[in-house]
């Protein structure tokens, strides 16, 4: 970084620069985060005379929030990143671990509902899909699933209605 | 359950009051309506969606006139037949729906007049 930029061009790029560290180290913990723990994490401690502690963290995450790169679980407090969630295609990462194991299912599971999680590649099998679902939750609470019924090319009918 | 277009237009929908919550369970009711085609549990707008703050699960592959189209799906509670039910929710566009997967189980009435009542009740257990 040179300093004989201007202090607003300054202070624009420290401020993307902690953004950027804040995404990335979300990225690295896509179960969330705490503010203390971000502080935490990249040194970023601060007060004012003692008070107002970790404020610094605080609103720059409120910045990407409102950017709607952020979210934050008001229940848990916890931090999380949106865009690592969206990464991921999640029906074209699906479909390519569904058709490795496709051909094997469909001799001895057809009818049956798959659901996969995109991230790790493991899946679950169920009679129906919520069933299958919430098994897979259950055991990875962070999952990001991709479900076909086996043997058919889709799992649902849904009339003249589009994604929103 | 009837409804009026903006041409003033009355037809009928049937329609009816869920109660409906994301993993916090505060429970928001939402109308929904009857669609014997659809074969998940319910659908909602994607506004309807954020305000109940449902947990993303997903997407899933769906048939539709068209060919197969791709829907993002969510985790919720609907409050039916007395007890705390965990559904999927689709995220559609257009008007909320109650599908078969929800209805298995339950006889469906619906009088189909302007101001005819659409009744859900418990099967027996089998």
């Amino acid at each position: 970084m040179t300093t004989n930029k201007d202090p607003h061009a300054m202070a624009q790029e420290g401020l993307q620069l902690i953004e950027q560290a804040i995404i990335r180290l979300l990225e690295a913990n896509p179960q969330g985060l705490r503010n203390a723990q971000i502080a935490d994490l990249l040194g970023l401690h601060s007060d004012f005379r003692g008070n107002q502690k970790d404020y610094l963290t605080y609103s720059v995450l409120g910045g990407l929030i409102a950017k709607e790169k952020v979210t934050r679980n008001d229940e848990t407090k916890l931090f999380a990143n949106i865009a690592a969630k969206e990464e991921i295609d999640i029906a074209a990462v699906g479909r390519a671990m569904y058709a490795e194991i496709r051909s094997e299912l469909e001799a001895i599971q057809k009818g049956k509902v798959i659901v996969i999680d995109v991230k790790s590649g493991d899946y679950e099998i169920g009679d129906n899909d919520l069933e299958a679902t919430l098994r897979m939750f259950e055991r990875r609470p962070d999952a990001l699933t991709w479900g076909e019924r086996i043997g058919y090319p889709a799992m649902y009918t849904i009339r003249e209605r589009t994604f929103g | 359950m009837s409804e009026v277009d903006r041409d003033g237009y009355v037809y009928l929908k049937p329609q009816i009051a869920l109660s409906v919550a994301g993993i916090d369970r505060v429970f928001q009711m939402v109308e929904v309506t009857v669609d014997t085609g659809f074969t998940g549990w319910l659908a909602l707008p994607g506004d309807t969606i954020e305000e109940l703050g449902l947990t993303s699960y997903g997407q899933r592959p769906a048939n539709q006139a068209g060919g197969v189209g791709m829907f993002s799906i969510y985790g919720a509670l609907v409050l039916w037949h007395g007890e705390h039910r965990p559904v999927l929710i689709h995220r559609i566009t257009g008007d909320s729906l109650i599908g078969m997967a929800l209805l298995e189980g339950s006889e469906l009435t619906v009088v189909a007049k302007e101001d005819g009542d659409v009744i859900i009740d418990e099967l027996p257990q089998q």
